[in-house]
């Protein structure tokens, strides 16, 4: 065939991929859009349902997958950036300087009798500067462990949070259990964005700071989080996004199909969009149907909200901070 | 306290790659030193060593004594932060920080404080934050001093990345000025600038002599020539020949620094 | 130096070491947290293969934890379900995916381009349980229509609507990998005469060959693990079959739904930790031997 040809018929082909691509989004959010819009009012948003899902609104809901949000934030936000700052930055050195930790070792044998003076028995060898040793292994764990967490399927968490939180610490069917569940979920995927940021950061930039007198932290204070902000906030948000839409952990760990009073404590169990919509799709009647789209709608919003601010927040930033 | 500098018996290794071996010079006050030789010999290595870079770089180690003022910056008691603000440093590459032309320079002044004179020998100086105005003052003379506050004093609050290469690397001259270093090294400065700007880093490097020690890292002899005092010549991590420019230049006393010198190597 | 500022040399280190030695501190707890979570999969796992023997459980073919006189625990029509999905989901989702990745990375212009990564970003977004009410509600009955299906319900619809999160996650990974093939690259191959496609074929996709296969198996990887998809789309009949139009559940299926009836301590409970251990273990290869061909990956270029 035609060499011209037939690079023009495989483009063709591989132009109709991305339609494919574009048409199923399209497909998807405007059939929950069109079915959906119509259910959409200020009390369906405000109000507890009614007569078996058929009437009232989605508000205990809404505001069960808001405080679970809010949840997953306080728990894997803090540990999981604080975790990628320290693989990123302090992990090349040994946590224990001996050079500097010998000598007060030896000071404090004196002082429990176990031998007789604090000098070295063998003179150290002069002038010698830190020596800084491959501690990587530590790093090595850790990047294995985290990159293959981010794996492991959602109900895999969800089984383990309710074996291990639900039973075994006796939490019960509760939104902190839930939300403890979700955490571990999205704990690897906020260090590896946070990581990915704070190491994108130029070392010369670093080198800068120090050469300027700064110390580590001051550095990375005034310099290496500050400019890697954005890129955390942004993988900050889809994992909440991610946490907010999965249903599988939440399923066996306290989500409730019908629960008519708000949580009233982390304790407590709770309604969920992303259960809500499983539950009334699949053991409901179709009466609940506009119930269904309704949900739908909302939690597409909210997760599709998310996403979307995301983007924006990065590709703002990508502009500031070219490296 | 006057910037004069002595490296005796200095050895460094990366890991088992001994990268400089037994380098011994004095350098003296308000002089710019150059430092030549071919890439991979040190240079760098070496002027990193005087403000303890070297620190930060895994799996180096540093052996033998540099004294600055009669201080062995070596020494496990002193503190790394204060030999670095009292030497400042210039990379090869302009690294300004993505921020605001003024909070560059603000950074570091910020960040140590004002010392205020301290009443007597041994007794320790004072520290109090700047005020608003000794900053805005600090940053203004340091941009003066680097030639580049008729360029920029209107757009003080602009992002320091809108600047050109080589205002950028004036920039990051000031900015290690306002610290109040008594040293300045420049770690080859001019390699990613063109010949205009390049030839007014020159003319700062000549003019800050009257206050600094300058060290200057070049793989450039035409600009060694033009701008330095005294020329070390490193090769292989051993420094072949130290001496005052115009003789290392017209009469070199080492076959390899002349066979560098006549450009039949490197 | 004359002038040693001890006191604030001394203050100054104890921050930066109390700082560190925090820092390390969370990150020893997160790492003890991860490490837990397979831990506890492990040891929960552990005694359903005392009360289960390892042969019954791994090639039993039938799961019928609740019947009341004999209760089966054979893993293997769970695991041919998840098979089955998975493959359709693949079949589908590596040629659209692989055709969607070139067109995004060498051919779209950039303002479609600007348009269309946010768009699969988008889709990669859309929360599981939303594709599986579109799934049970839509393309089930299309397929209803089209393919007359043994049951409404089954592993095809599953494996298709699968194939729209594959998808997304493999175009996102793959055009990484395209896009970290060095453009110098590119241009000598260009600069030799060839054409486009040539150059796509024998330069491009070679180059970034091991990103791609990384991509493809990361989203395979997702597939296995997906449940609300399946759950809702597959009919979960824990039957063992060969057809793709029967319904049939999957291992993430089978968790997802009698997880929440079982007693605590029982053997279907441990069963279901040990179904739980072995998509951890699958889903850990994919992802471990995905890492390793992306490091390399990595570290050529």
């Amino acid at each position: 065939m035609d060499r011209k040809l037939k690079e023009k018929l495989l483009f063709l082909l591989f132009r109709l991929c991305a339609l494919v691509v574009v048409a199923t989004l399209a497909v998807l959010v405007g059939y929950v859009v069109i079915n959906g819009i119509g259910v959409i009012s200020w009390s369906f948003l405000t109000e507890f349902p009614r007569q078996g899902f058929t009437a009232g609104g989605i508000f205990p809901a809404i505001m069960g997958t808001l405080y679970l949000i809010a949840l997953v934030l306080v728990i894997a936000v803090p540990i999981g950036v604080l975790t990628a700052v320290y693989v990123s930055e302090y992990s090349d050195q040994p946590l224990i300087d001996f050079e500097k930790v010998r000598p007060r070792l030896r000071r404090l044998a004196v002082t429990l009798h176990l031998r007789k003076n604090a000098e070295p028995k063998r003179p150290a060898k002069a002038k010698k500067l830190r020596k800084r040793g491959s501690q990587r292994l530590f790093y090595r764990i850790l990047r294995i462990v985290i990159t293959n967490l981010a794996g492991v399927p959602s109900i895999v968490y969800g089984l383990l949070g309710f074996g291990m939180l639900v039973i075994f610490f006796n939490l019960g069917m509760s939104l902190i259990a839930s939300a403890i569940t979700l955490a571990f979920l999205v704990l690897p995927l906020v260090i590896t964005a946070s990581r990915e940021t704070i190491e994108a950061v130029p070392y010369s930039v670093r080198e800068a700071s120090l050469a300027l007198g700064a110390t580590k932290w001051q550095t990375i204070r005034s310099h290496v989080l500050p400019y890697s902000i954005p890129g955390i906030l942004t993988g900050v948000i889809l994992s909440i996004s991610r946490a907010a839409g999965e249903t599988a952990p939440i399923l066996l760990t306290g989500a409730l199909v019908l629960k008519q009073t708000l949580p009233d404590s982390i304790f407590s169990s709770y309604m969920a969009l992303p259960y809500q919509l499983y539950a009334l799709a699949t053991q409901y009647s179709d009466a609940t149907r506009p119930m269904q789209y309704g949900s739908a709608l909302v939690l597409l919003l909210m997760v599709v909200g998310l996403n979307l601010v995301a983007i924006i927040i990065r590709n703002k930033y990508r502009k500031k901070y070219r490296w | 306290m006057d910037g004069s500098i002595s490296v005796s018996n200095l050895n460094v290794w990366f890991d088992t790659n001994h990268a400089l071996k037994d380098v011994s010079l004095k350098i003296g006050k308000n002089e710019i030193t150059a430092i030549i030789g071919p890439s991979g010999c040190g240079k760098s290595t070496f002027i990193r060593c005087l403000n303890r870079m070297n620190d930060i770089i895994p799996k180096c180690r540093v052996e033998g004594t540099i004294h600055i003022d009669g201080e062995d910056i070596n020494n496990p008691k002193i503190d790394v932060v204060e030999v670095r603000r009292r030497i400042g440093m210039v990379f090869q590459k302009p690294n300004p920080f993505p921020k605001s032309i003024h909070e560059n320079i603000a950074y570091a002044p910020r960040l140590h404080g004002m010392v205020e004179s301290s009443n007597g020998e041994g007794s320790e100086p004072k520290r109090r934050n700047y005020t608003k105005k000794e900053i805005d003052d600090l940053v203004e003379w340091s941009l003066k001093r680097a030639a580049l506050w008729g360029e920029v004093k209107d757009r003080m609050h602009k992002s320091a990345y809108e600047l050109s290469g080589g205002q950028q690397q004036r920039l990051c001259i000031a900015r290690a000025l306002a610290v109040k270093p008594e040293i300045m090294l420049f770690d080859e400065p001019c390699s990613a600038l063109d010949p205009i700007a390049t030839a007014k880093i020159e003319d700062l490097l000549v003019d800050l002599k009257k206050d600094y020690t300058v060290i200057i890292v070049t793989h450039n002899m035409q600009q060694a020539a033009r701008v330095a005092d005294k020329t070390a010549y490193f090769y292989l991590g051993e420094l072949i020949e130290y001496g005052d420019t115009e003789q290392i230049f017209e009469k070199p006393q080492k076959k390899l620094t002349e066979q560098y010198i006549t450009g039949r190597m490197g | 130096m004359a002038v040693k500022v001890k006191s604030i040399a001394r203050r100054r280190a104890f921050v930066e070491n109390g700082i560190r030695y925090s820092f390390a501190a969370i990150s020893a707890f997160s790492i003890f947290v991860l490490v837990l979570v397979a831990l506890f999969l492990i040891i929960n796992a552990l005694p359903a293969f005392r009360m289960i023997s390892p042969g019954t459980f791994f090639f039993g073919t039938v799961w019928d934890p609740t019947s009341p006189l004999n209760p089966l625990y054979g893993i293997v029509p769970l695991f041919v379900a998840t098979l089955l999905v998975t493959l359709i989901s693949a079949l589908i989702a590596i040629p659209i995916g692989l055709g969607c990745t070139i067109y995004l990375a060498e051919l779209a212009h950039p303002r479609v381009r600007a348009i269309m990564k946010p768009a699969v970003e988008v889709l990669a977004g859309i929360p599981s349980v939303v594709l599986g009410f579109f799934a049970l509600i839509v393309l089930a009955t299309w397929a209803q229509d089209i393919f007359d299906p043994v049951n409404r319900l089954n592993l095809f619809v599953g494996g298709v609507m699968l194939s729209a999160m594959m998808i997304p996650i493999m175009v996102s990974l793959s055009e990484d990998a395209i896009n970290s093939v060095p453009r110098s690259l590119k241009e000598a191959s260009y600069a030799l005469g060839t054409t486009r496609w040539e150059t796509i074929s024998k330069v491009i996709l070679p180059a970034a060959k091991p990103g791609i296969v990384a991509a493809i198996m990361l989203s395979i990887g997702r597939a296995v693990g997906e449940t609300m998809v399946v759950v809702m789309a597959c009919g979960n009949a824990p039957h063992l079959t060969f057809n793709v139009f029967s319904s049939g559940l999957t291992m993430t299926a089978t968790i997802a739904n009698e997880m929440g009836e079982v007693a605590f301590n029982s053997t279907h409970y441990y069963a279901l930790f040990a179904v739980g251990l072995v998509l951890f273990i699958l889903t850990f290869i994919l992802n471990y031997v995905a890492d390793i061909i992306l490091n390399r990956q990595e570290e050529r270029y």
